[in-house]
């Protein structure tokens, strides 16, 4: 990758941003000086919602050349105008690999292309839908004059049309749904007496705002527009010159905020949000370096200014560990010296129990962020790493380019807003699972050890006691189902991405059977871990969807599901189980599954291969997973 | 060339990609093939952005119409400065 590339990319990306300003000229004059291929990868990686918008509009030339085949197909569908918000999110959508077909629909007509059988829209077939609206777009605003009733009836029809909006969606394309939370207008005549008139069109839009968080369906995610508005401050958001000369939804810088949000959205649609926060110790979590100045001489905790920035950046890593973002701590430091601080003071918020991998040592970091990543089991493209030292950054940016690595201000105080302006831990949906998954990485880093220590696999998989819950995918375990259908990207030997209304048809047609998979150990539990999905033809049974959560590799679960699926053919009275891999830039590890698990070639194509078993004369493979029928 | 014309000149070559683009008092809209009604908006915010300028609605619709050039943007942007 480097052996060609010219200086001032390099120096480009792996500056800050201040630095990065200044060197963005040579960069694009190195760029267009690249072969189209080299550059459009670095001016990918380059797209960042640091850059203006006339900055990032001249990224386009080169970040767009090559759509990629894993884009989902997007549809954008906006009250006001979307050309120039889809420039943008064209731009975020490449810097994440996401790129692929972009519909938009004409100035207006949204409502229209949704609802008529054979539109322009009908005939994209979008995976995804954003619909790109603000209040303009409200269809029945009461006025300031009506009674508390009627207003509540205004907000209830609204409702009802959004919802038949919606419905469209999953109905004809079994289409996700991004629905733009709705601003409220600016100015409200009645002043702060608006918040408690009991009609008008503040509170309608605060009304069909909570109807709509109560009411959407799981495929429908809810953009919080409001949140950017007021991030960006309202004064900047409703440059009012745009909107009534170009209809464009907000003022175009803004359109960077707007397009990176919903970028992260459909980035967590794909499972593409990150997974771990990586935290440098020294200044990043505390002030000042614990082997010289030892635990009690560390600036953190109340008492200072400075101490409680520091406290709240390892509050805020705290509750993303209780939505299920794994903490993971890279430090140069000796590992005793590192760990001390959590021992011998009670006022860190940040708790050792709740760190997945400890890695403090005096190897590079871009060393240890490859061996946090494979202890965790996870791509390097789950990491952020946030670390107060630029040369740490640049280190990392270069040689670990996967690896997300936010700007960190020289305050402190700036910490946690410095790395939630990225939105790199979206989520699409919230399961009780998501809730606990932080402790799942812990104890997981505990079996590895275990299975260090441990002399024979069969009998640390023994000392586990698994117990492994099998159910077909129903109603209790669908929402669970989907999420992971819809973001297993590693353990997924097709790849084939399904929403919630397709799943549960599968579920209910009698020629498929299908099984949900949850397992728990001596250690914990781990929740549903595996999705399997079979199509019998005639006298085939076929493995349509087999996918696994990577935090159970190695543990016999394979052969566990594998032995269900012969189970289930035999019953049926099929001769073969038959299997197909697809290929993805990302499922290589299961590229050789079939032929380990004893399958047969059938056939081989472009990006694919195909393999049976005979299930006649099939054993059942030793598992040391103790099977319960829910 | 004046140093407003030059930085103009600056200007007009990054929003519409081309490094040979030339500009003279007497452009206007319709001697740059690419300056339509989207791009103009890509224009106007990087002459903002350059000189820390705002330009009113009606003025960010007059400077596409015929009539006005590069000539008039100066003399409009001179008057901000003042």
């Amino acid at each position: 990758m480097s052996q060609t590339t010219a200086p001032e990319i390099l120096d480009y990306i792996e500056a800050d941003a201040r630095a990065r300003a200044a060197r963005y000229a040579g960069f694009l004059k190195a760029l267009s000086a690249a072969p189209a291929d080299g550059a459009a990868l670095w001016a990918r990686r380059a797209v960042s919602r640091d850059l203006d918008y006339s900055a990032l509009r001249k990224l386009r030339k080169h970040a767009l050349h090559g759509r990629s085949a894993e884009g989902p197909r997007i549809a954008v569908l906006g009250g006001p105008t979307t050309i120039q918000l889809v420039e943008m999110l064209e731009l975020f959508l490449a810097h994440e690999g996401l790129l692929g077909p972009v519909h938009q629909c004409e100035y207006g007509l949204f409502r229209q292309e949704l609802l008529v059988p054979g539109s322009e829209l009908d005939r994209f077939r979008p995976d995804i839908v954003v619909i790109a609206t603000g209040w303009r777009d409200l269809m029945h605003t009461p006025g300031p004059d009506v009674s508390a009733a009627d207003a509540r009836d205004a907000a209830a029809r609204e409702l009802a049309d959004w919802m038949a909006l919606w419905s469209q969606a999953r109905d004809r394309w079994g289409a996700w749904v991004i629905q733009n939370v709705f601003d409220a207008p600016p100015h409200p005549p009645l002043g702060h007496f608006a918040r408690r008139h009991a009609s008008g069109s503040e509170r309608h839009v605060h009304r069909v705002n909570e109807a709509m968080a109560d009411a959407a369906p799981p495929h429908v995610l809810l953009h919080d527009i409001p949140a950017l508005i007021r991030e960006s401050g309202e004064a900047a958001w409703y440059d009012p010159r745009f909107f009534v000369e170009a209809k464009m939804p907000c003022a175009p810088e803004c359109l960077v905020t707007y397009a990176h949000s919903l970028a992260s959205l459909i980035r967590a649609i794909r499972g593409r949000s990150r997974k771990v926060l990586v935290l440098d110790l020294d200044n990043t979590v505390w002030g000042g370096t614990v082997g010289d100045v030892g635990p009690g001489g560390l600036v953190v905790g109340q008492g200072s200014g400075e101490g409680e920035a520091y406290l709240a950046l390892q509050q805020y890593a705290m509750a993303l560990s209780e939505r299920g973002v794994v903490l993971a701590v890279c430090s140069k430091n000796d590992e005793e010296k590192a760990r001390e601080p959590f021992r011998a003071r009670d006022d860190l918020a940040l708790k050792l129990d709740r760190i997945a991998a400890f890695c403090a040592n005096w190897d590079d970091k871009a060393t240890n962020l490859r061996r946090i990543a494979a202890q965790l089991e996870v791509g390097l493209d789950a990491l952020v790493f946030v670390d107060d030292n630029p040369a740490e950054r640049a280190l990392v940016r270069r040689f670990v380019p996967e690896v997300a690595v936010p700007d960190m201000p020289e305050d402190p105080a700036l910490y946690v807003q410095a790395i939630a302006r990225h939105r790199w831990f979206e989520t699409a949906a919230l399961t009780s699972e998501d809730m606990v998954r932080a402790r799942y990485y812990a104890e997981n880093a505990r079996r590895n050890e275990l299975a260090a220590s441990a002399t024979d696999l069969a009998s640390f998989l023994a000392s586990l006691q698994m117990v492994a819950r099998v159910q077909p995918i129903c109603e209790a375990n669908l929402e669970r189902v989907a999420q992971l259908t819809g973001k297993s990207n590693q353990w997924n030997l097709t790849t084939r991405r399904r929403s919630v209304a397709e799943i549960r048809q599968i579920a209910a047609d009698p020629a498929w059977h299908t099984f949900a998979l949850a397992l728990a150990d001596k250690l914990g539990d781990s929740g549903l871990i595996a999705v399997i999905m079979l199509e019998q033809r005639v006298d085939e049974l076929h493995i349509d969807t087999w996918l696994m959560s990577c935090r159970v590799l190695q543990r016999g679960v394979e052969e566990l599901a594998l032995n269900l699926m012969v189970r289930k053919a035999q019953t049926l009275g099929c001769r073969r189980l038959v299997g197909r891999y697809l290929r993805t830039a990302r499922n290589g590890m299961v590229a050789d599954l079939f032929p380990r698990l004893g399958f047969r070639a059938l056939g081989e194509a472009e990006g694919e291969t195909s393999w049976y078993l005979p299930v006649a004369d099939d054993r059942p493979r030793p598992v040391h997973i103790e099977e319960m029928q829910a | 060339m004046s140093d407003l014309l030059a930085a103009l000149q600056g200007v007009f070559r990054s929003v519409f990609d081309d490094d040979g683009l030339t500009i003279t008092t007497e452009t206007d809209a319709s001697s740059i093939p690419d300056w339509d009604s989207l791009m103009h908006i890509n224009l106007i915010v990087a002459i903002e952005k350059r000189f820390g300028v705002k330009f009113t609605t009606g003025e960010i619709a007059r400077l596409k119409k015929p009539g006005e050039n590069v000539a008039s943007l100066i003399a409009l942007i001179e008057t901000k400065l003042a």
